[in-house]
């Protein structure tokens, strides 16, 4: 009896939650059985749920009884009663039958009792699903139906929410039906206590009433789990199986909290306690009263195998008798939320995308109305979103052509893209700010197809100004060229021509003369081509400056030994003052600068005055008074020190408004000029190319009738200042240092050169300017090799010598000796002993000073390698025997594969790279030798046909990196590279 | 009946060579300037019976001298004939549009510059 009373109170608490679950869910449902009724099949309400029974009446227009038979409720809706019969009556023959129905009867019977929403058709529509209700021995008592609501997704919301509202307003009503229930039970079970039939009769009613609801469990997809007070799970549906990966056996008894993720549990416990202290019945969880449904907090659950999964989930307690159930409802969204995420972060991309982009963008939907702009194209246009949004694309384009006639929308190729949909690119058109100014501009217009039909396009258009302004000026320049080089050709094509036609006997006064004009003409035409290609290739930086170590005196001389011949023809003397200093330029293209500055001094100079050249060393930064008279003026561009070249002339002086443009070609003061048939109008322009690819400065001041002084400075290697060359050797941190070179010689200035010299191909240098402090710096320092002078006052080269030979601290040093006296001048006066391992002559000629830097250093180290990678076999050849004249192992590949395959094996110092390879190119070789540690840092030399970009030139390098082009870079220059970059490995390793 | 002719160019060269070409062959008269304003005063002075003019002149270009001749009572009337690199068919619409009688492409073939002159305004040699 005990076992008994228990056995249905517990079945009493199930069917409970049971019915709280039933009610809490938002679909339809019922449950039938059948009943025959004289021989006649009929069927009976034995269940519903709240939502039915409002459909139902709904419908039909009273609400449904437990034990009302179908029909008796349908008795007025013979269609309706015999359509669900059917269903009913498949479903007992054991199928499962779907439906979709707005669960209302034929037009011809709703009239009298259907409400307005059936009338009008906004009716909600259920997918009813009736299953057969099977007894534990399979036997079919009777059937299931299920309604989930399908209607359009945007109104699930609502009708979810209109739901819960239902169920909310009707909880009390719930409450009090399941307390009847409870009452009805507890009396049927005190029956029970007193009949025994009675209690197995009422007993197998509950257990099929709890089969019945465990059948509707078991349909729906979403996790349905029961917990009590001690958050204990006492439910757990297949959809929860399913979706956690527990089975129902694993769970049962545990604690919720294996259900949650760890950082939720603690405040999941408080949020289920905050709840069941509520007087609230059901919940989406997540939810606060004070928060709106769209700042819901997310919640996620834990599965079995630890992964966690956002969910959407409803809560609902159930009091009975002292103990409380909650139940939730919860459905895995982790599908949902991924392509929400997805769908975010491409928008977002979008977003950035189209603000990054510098093109201005214009969506336009089919009428031709701007739908989106983004910013480059609000910036382009002075709008703002607003003004922009919403209003004819008209606003922006051109309403008149070029000609001034009508440009109508309908004629522009934005139009007729929406209307053809074809993409069109416009290269040239105007379109309009907001200001009224118009912007030119090139676009695309693109139209945009959705399920075969135009809905609209996007412009993309970019501001041209800039490319419009450079067609400009190549155009001018092109017409200037034209009519430079056509000038003398008219003169010289008409003066031959004359002669040639016999009308003009060639030894007469005019015969003569044309003969003279032909001739002077052909020099002009001359002059100008090179002129021109001369700019063109030092302005594109085809042609190098060839920069050694000069003699400021030395080029002054050269440069006045060339025009001399005119100035004496002129009548104008030449007066030169000179400072002695070494530099690094490029001597000639120094000379030429001088000449032409000179020769134009000359040509602008009245007769019998005096052309000043001059070229001094500034140490010191602008003075603070500049206008001083007595001091030579600074440039202020010009870090110190710094060589200032002065061509004063007493000529009749440039006019203010011309000082600015007197170094662009073809500029010059006035037509008088006339070119004087002599110059080409590049003179000017050219100098200050060559003063510019020497990092100097060129200006000029004058005064009208006074006379013009042009400037030029070339920056003088030393400390802070740098040389000007247009080939550095990377220094790059990464490359290793170089060899560390003590100079001594008593000279500032060649102290100053050979510094900046050195240093520029990587080595370390100090300065000294004694003997003494030479041996005192060589102890302390422990140079890689000394570069010596011998004339020094005190203590001469050859004592130097031999006290650092004395010494074993400095003994195995190698000294190179730097002298104005040959060698065997200076062995045969000294006879001393060979303290050093070379001789440079000065002046320096740094090719020979960096050959003999390089053998005093590698003398005595173990061989190099390096790996030749080239194609061509001949060439190949060439490059080893030259290689190995430097005591240097020297292997060659002739392709990528073999390349790859030897630097391997070798392990070399330095790789020759070759671009054109027969098996690929060498951009291949690279790839791979960056992916292996050991070679990544090789250092290589690209030795190629081809000019490469700087991008290329990014994905080339190794180590330390060069690159030389064949045919600009004479194969010696190429051997001094090569072995410039082998000496700085020398000293790492 | 000889003709008087101006040529205007900055080239001292090119009007030279002109001038030789149009005196030998046609057996013109030939006045020479070497800019756009001494071109003027020459033709105020001189009245010559055209001008040939050179256009790519620095300070002021052949087309401003044009326009300058034009807007001068007393030399109005005497057609101009441009010399110039520039004849391409939108630079000679261009001239055209300005009332310039024709344009010779530099560089002038010596022995045909007279007729082409001639032909331009019509006149027999």
């Amino acid at each position: 009896m005990q076992d008994r009373e228990k056995s249905n109170d517990q079945l009493i608490a199930e069917l409970a939650t049971l019915r709280a679950l039933v009610e809490g869910v938002p679909a339809l449902i019922a449950a039938f059985e059948r009943v025959d009724d004289a021989g006649k099949t009929d069927y009976r309400f034995t269940a519903f749920n709240q939502l039915y029974q409002q459909e139902f009446e709904h419908i039909f227009g009273f609400r449904p009884q437990v034990g009302l038979s179908l029909s008796q409720a349908l008795a007025s809706f013979p269609q309706s009663l015999s359509k669900m019969r059917a269903a009913l009556d498949q479903a007992m023959a054991g199928d499962r039958l779907r439906t979709v129905e707005p669960l209302a009867p034929p037009a011809t019977e709703y009239a009298p009792l259907g409400d307005a929403r059936l009338v009008s058709g906004d009716r909600s529509s259920y997918e009813i699903t009736y299953s057969p209700l099977r007894e534990a021995n399979g036997a079919i008592t009777g059937v299931f139906l299920i309604g989930f609501n399908i209607t359009p997704a945007q109104d699930l919301e609502t009708a979810h929410q209109q739901t819960e509202a239902a169920l909310r307003k009707s909880k009390g009503e719930t409450e009090l039906r399941v307390a009847e229930r409870t009452a009805e039970l507890i009396s049927v079970n005190q029956k029970l206590q007193q009949e025994l039939e009675e209690r197995k009769r009422v007993e197998a009613a509950l257990r099929v009433s709890q089969a019945r609801f465990a059948g509707i469990l078991e349909i729906a997809d979403d996790a349905i789990i029961s917990v009590n007070l001690e958050q204990q799970i006492t439910l757990f549906n297949q959809g929860a199986e399913r979706i956690f990966g527990y089975t129902a056996a694993e769970v049962l008894g545990k604690p919720l909290d294996i259900l949650l993720p760890q950082s939720a549990i603690a405040a999941h416990r408080s949020h289920v306690q905050n709840f069941g202290a509520s007087s609230g019945k059901a919940r989406r969880m997540g939810e606060h009263a004070l928060r709106t449904a769209d700042e819901r907090r997310p919640i996620f659950g834990r599965r079995k195998d630890g992964t966690e999964f956002p969910a959407e989930a409803s809560i609902s307690k159930l009091s009975q008798g002292g103990e409380t159930i909650f139940t939730v409802i919860l459905r895995d969204i982790s599908e949902q939320k991924e392509a929400e995420e997805t769908l975010q972060r491409l928008s977002h991309q979008n977003e950035l995308l189209l603000n990054a982009i510098g093109e201005g963008l214009c969506g336009l939907d089919r009428q031709g109305r701007i739908t989106f702009a983004n910013p480059a194209a609000l910036r382009l246009l002075g709008y703002t979103q607003e003004e922009l949004i919403g209003s004819p694309v008209g606003l922006i384009l051109p309403h008149t052509r070029p000609d001034g006639t009508p440009y109508p929308f309908s004629e522009s190729p934005i139009y007729t893209s929406l209307r053809d949909g074809a993409v069109r690119q416009v290269n040239t058109e105007q379109f309009w700010r907001r200001n009224g100014s118009s912007l030119p501009v090139e676009y695309v217009s693109t139209p945009i197809w959705e399920e075969g039909e135009i809905v609209g396009a996007v412009i993309a258009f970019r501001d041209i100004t800039e490319r419009q302004q450079v067609e400009r000026m190549k155009d001018e320049f092109i017409s200037v060229v034209s009519h430079e080089l056509r000038t003398p050709l008219t003169s010289i094509h008409g003066s031959l021509g004359m002669l040639a036609s016999g009308l003009l006997d060639p030894t007469s006064e005019r015969g003569k003369r044309l003969l003279q004009i032909a001739v002077d003409s052909t020099d002009r035409l001359v002059r100008l081509i090179n002129d021109i290609l001369d700019i063109e290739r030092i302005e594109s930086g085809k042609v190098k400056m060839a920069k050694e170590i000069c003699e400021v005196e030395k080029l002054l001389t050269e440069a006045v030994d060339t025009v001399q011949a005119i100035a004496d023809k002129a009548g104008i003397t030449l007066k030169v003052s000179s400072c002695s200093a070494s530099f690094y330029a490029d001597a000639d293209r120094i000379i030429q600068t001088l000449t032409n500055l000179l020769s134009n001094a000359i040509k602008f100079s009245p007769r019998g005055e005096t052309v000043y050249l001059s070229a001094e060393r500034i140490d010191s930064p602008v003075p603070p008074l500049a206008s001083d008279a007595n001091q030579p003026p600074r440039c202020p561009l010009c870090q110190p020190p710094y060589l200032l070249f002065t061509v004063k002339d007493q000529g009749r002086g440039i006019p203010a408004d011309k000082l600015d443009t007197i170094f662009e070609r073809f500029q010059q003061v006035d037509a008088s000029d006339s070119r004087n048939n002599d110059g080409t109008g590049l003179g000017l322009a050219i100098c200050r190319s060559i003063v510019h690819q020497h990092n100097g400065q060129i200006w000029v001041e004058s005064t009208l009738g006074v006379g013009s002084t042009f400037y030029f400075t070339i920056p003088l290697a030393g400390k802070g200042g740098s040389l000007a060359t247009n080939a550095p050797l990377p220094a790059t941190a990464d490359s290793p240092k170089g060899p560390l070179v003590l100079v001594c010689d008593d000279d500032p200035s060649t102290l100053s050169v050979l510094q900046a010299l050195l240093e520029q191909r990587g080595y370390q240098v100090v300065t000294v300017e004694s003997g003494a402090k030479a041996v005192e710096v060589a102890i302390a320092r422990q140079p890689d090799v000394i570069l010596l002078d011998m004339m020094m006052p005190e203590m001469n080269g050859w004592d130097v010598m031999a006290n650092l030979k004395a010494r074993p601290e400095t003994r195995n040093v190698p000294i190179l000796v730097c002298s104005v006296i040959p060698e065997a001048e200076a062995q045969a006066e000294v006879r001393s002993q060979k303290n050093y391992v070379g001789w440079v002559d000065k002046p320096l000629n740094s090719i020979s000073l960096f050959q003999s830097l390089r053998s005093a250093l590698t003398g005595h180290s173990q061989k190099l390698r390096i790996l030749i990678i080239e194609d061509d076999v001949d060439l190949a050849e060439v490059f080893c025997t030259l290689f190995q004249h430097h005591n240097i192992e020297t292997y060659c590949a002739h392709t990528g594969r073999e390349a790859i395959r030897l630097s391997q094996q070798l392990n070399p110092d330095l790789l020759v790279l070759d671009l054109s390879l027969p098996d690929g190119d060498g951009f291949v070789v690279v790839e791979w030798l960056r992916q292996h540690n050991r070679l990544s840092s090789l250092p290589l030399v690209v030795y190629s046909a081809q000019d490469v970009n700087e991008e290329e030139r990014d994905r080339l390098r190794l180590g330390q990196t060069e690159f030389l082009t064949k045919g600009r870079v004479s194969t010696q220059e190429f051997e001094h590279r090569v072995l410039d970059i082998l000496n700085g490995i020398t000293k790492a390793e | 009946m000889s003709k008087r002719i101006l040529v205007v160019d900055n080239e001292e060269y090119i009007r030279e060579v002109a001038q030789i070409c149009l005196e030998t062959v046609a057996g013109w008269e030939v006045l020479t300037a070497a800019s756009g304003m001494e071109g003027i005063a020459i033709a105020i002075e001189e009245k010559p019976d055209a001008i040939l003019l050179d256009i790519m002149m620095p300070d002021m270009d052949g087309i401003a001298t044009f326009q300058k001749l034009q807007e001068n009572e007393a030399t109005r009337s005497i057609p101009v004939v441009l010399l110039t690199a520039k004849v391409q068919a939108a630079d000679r619409r261009r001239y055209e549009a300005l009332g310039i009688r024709a344009a010779i492409a530099k560089p002038f073939d010596p022995l045909q510059l007279a007729s082409q002159v001639a032909t331009a305004l019509n006149w027999s040699l």
